[in-house]
């Protein structure tokens, strides 16, 4: 053994952090940085929404004397025809649309991902197979999908979070499958070859992490695409049922007061927006932070 | 008696596609003694590219031997072929995507050392990287640096320091310059030509320039649709080229000197197909001397000189004068 004390020749030089080089890559993007904020906000708010409010009593419980007042300083958003102040119930609506859309986005990763990546990494004739039923089922209209789905099988959220993930598995398995096939035929998958790597090792190390960048970004528009189906199905009744304040059920809520108190369409329409929004310029950040090639 | 490390008989790969067989690489031989370059030139899509993965095995051969040191590469089990890769090793192209882009300098170099359990101890690995680096002229302070953040001669300086990390007595180099800037392939030639002079290493150096190869290599191997059709030592091949192809590849290297230009030998006619090949010669149909009897039978590589193979039944109807 040396008895001179010996330094890991990595440790005399700097190192930017994985996360480091993420961030200072991300946080060029200002619109993303906002994004992220604001999702950030109205995730915690969907997270606390059973602590701040207390669901029977603020949330369905109503009072008539209340009804149809107009935004003001004590309503900002006004109260509904059962003079349920709309603030809070529009606020509470994220836990819902949230829990809709994270659910969704992870249904679709759990199912779609594997799939793809499989087709993708053997090709063939079950790529041909998965990638024409997926095409198939992407010819037919999301929400057609959802109101065959949920007609069929029953008004519950679970059955509902089923019925939006169905297009949303086919867009992330095709996603996972572009990425899987531009990597595996890239050289240094050959190279991890030609050191004497083997199949499983080499694609836990070197393909599943550089594909879960480009994937991760199709999850996170997932997630927007995921709100905003089932806020239709709840719009048209088929989604989440009243008196729960999800977005979507809140709008068609709204619906047939609009001529004369248009606000209470207004605001749960701007929730749904701006978290969109919010996420899709939220994935393009990422989109651009993740990939190493794209420089500053 | 000369020592052959790497002999290769008749090897072949095919590739299914929806017309038939794409004969990629149709019967080559070649044997390449220790210490010497082998240069194996072509157009693109001439199969020289899979011959070089062939031997490896990072394509499968269809058919044929690989002998490396006497021992048959095609029938090593996978586990015989794991340790065996560790004195065959290869330099690709691009060193843009032989890298990965997450990996630092320090993992992409460690990564076969600690593979293939050659050092175990933390520190030895790291300052084994670190002597590797020195010896592709990669300074030590871009160890953590990611490839995205070099420029493509260091990144290809990587690539070369993470094949000699096992030790290799065999490298292919894949095009190493072809994707560089010409300043820098200079420097990348020198390096590969030091690195052989040091370790003693043998190369088949796979490229589509001419200069580079007469500039590297003591054999020269001319491949055409998946066939070897001329084979002479480089001084030979360049002065005494006896094949139409060759002869036509070398007058198309630009000559610095407007008085003087050589005529140029441009071929014409179509390339012929290599999906299912007929039996006749696969360079007739662009041929300035094709005859019936190159219809007739494709012809073997025979040597004609000591040393000097060719493929053509009427290569001494042209010698150069």
């Amino acid at each position: 053994m040396k008895s001179e004390k010996r330094v890991l020749p990595s440790r005399q030089y700097s190192k930017r952090s994985r996360l480091g080089e993420f961030w200072h890559r991300y946080s060029q993007n200002k619109g993303a940085v906002i994004a992220l904020f604001v999702v950030l906000a109205i995730g915690l708010l969907a997270a606390l929404a059973d602590v701040i409010y207390d669901y029977d009593t603020q949330i369905i419980g109503y009072d008539l004397t209340q009804k149809l007042i107009k935004p003001c300083a004590e309503h900002p958003f006004g109260t509904d025809d059962l003079g349920r102040d709309m603030l809070t119930r529009v606020l509470y609506g994220a836990k819902y649309s949230f829990m809709i859309g994270l659910s969704c986005a992870a249904l679709c990763f759990v199912v779609g991902m594997p799939i793809g990546a499989l087709a993708g990494y053997y090709g063939g004739t079950f790529d041909l197979l998965v990638m024409r039923i997926f095409d198939i089922i992407g010819s037919i209209p999301s929400l057609l999908i959802g109101i065959m789905v949920v007609a069929a099988l029953g008004h519950k959220t679970g059955i509902l979070i089923v019925a939006i993930a169905i297009p949303g598995v086919g867009s992330i398995a095709s996603a996972s499958r572009m990425a899987v096939m531009t990597i595996r035929s890239s050289e240094y998958i050959e190279s991890a070859r030609a050191i004497g790597m083997k199949t499983f090792p080499l694609v836990m190390k070197h393909v599943v992490p550089n594909a879960l960048n480009l994937i991760v970004v199709r999850v996170t528009l997932q997630v927007g695409s995921a709100i905003i189906s089932a806020s239709s199905l709840s719009y048209l009744g088929l989604g989440v049922p009243l008196p729960t304040p999800e977005w979507g059920a809140l709008l068609s809520g709204g619906r047939k007061l609009i001529r004369t108190h248009s606000y209470l369409t207004l605001f749960p329409g701007l929730a749904i927006m701006i978290t969109v929004l919010a996420l899709n310029l939220m994935g393009d950040g990422l989109r651009d932070a993740l990939d190493p090639k794209l420089k500053k | 008696m000369s020592d052959v490390i790497l002999d290769v008989k008749h090897l072949k790969k095919y590739f299914k596609t929806p017309r038939g067989m794409l004969h990629a690489v149709d019967d080559v031989s070649f044997q390449i003694e220790r210490g010497k370059t082998l240069g194996i030139v072509g157009e693109s899509g001439c199969g020289k590219s899979t011959t070089g993965r062939a031997i490896l095995r990072l394509i499968e051969p269809t058919a044929g031997e690989v002998l490396f040191d006497g021992e048959d590469v095609v029938k090593m089990s996978k586990q015989r072929m794991r340790e065996k890769r560790k004195e065959m090793q290869i330099i690709f192209q691009d060193p843009f995507s032989s890298l990965d882009p997450r990996q630092t300098v320090l993992q992409a170099i460690s990564e076969p050392i600690r593979l293939n359990k050659i050092l175990t101890d933390r520190y030895d690995i790291e300052e084994r990287t670190v002597e590797l680096m020195r010896t592709v002229g990669l300074a030590e302070r871009l160890i953590n640096a990611y490839p995205h953040e070099l420029d493509g001669g260091r990144r290809q300086r990587i690539g070369i320091a993470r094949a000699l990390a096992v030790n290799p007595k065999f490298i292919v180099c894949d095009e190493p310059v072809s994707a560089l800037d010409v300043s820098i392939q200079a420097q990348i030639l020198n390096l590969l030509e030091d690195l052989q002079d040091q370790l003693g290493l043998t190369y088949i150096f796979i490229t589509h320039d001419l200069a580079v190869v007469n500039h590297f290599a003591d054999d020269i191997a001319v491949m055409y649709l998946g066939q070897v059709i001329e084979k002479a030592p480089a001084e030979e091949l360049f002065t005494n080229p006896l094949h139409p192809y060759t002869q036509a590849l070398l007058s198309a290297i630009p000559v610095p000197d407007t008085h003087n230009r050589p005529e140029r030998l441009v071929l014409k006619g179509e390339i012929t197909s290599p999906i299912e090949p007929k039996d006749e010669c696969r360079f007739a149909k662009r041929c300035l001397y094709a005859n019936d009897s190159c219809h007739a039978k494709c012809p073997e590589l025979a040597e004609v000189f000591p040393g000097h193979f060719v493929a053509c039944s009427e290569w001494w109807k042209r010698q150069v004068q």
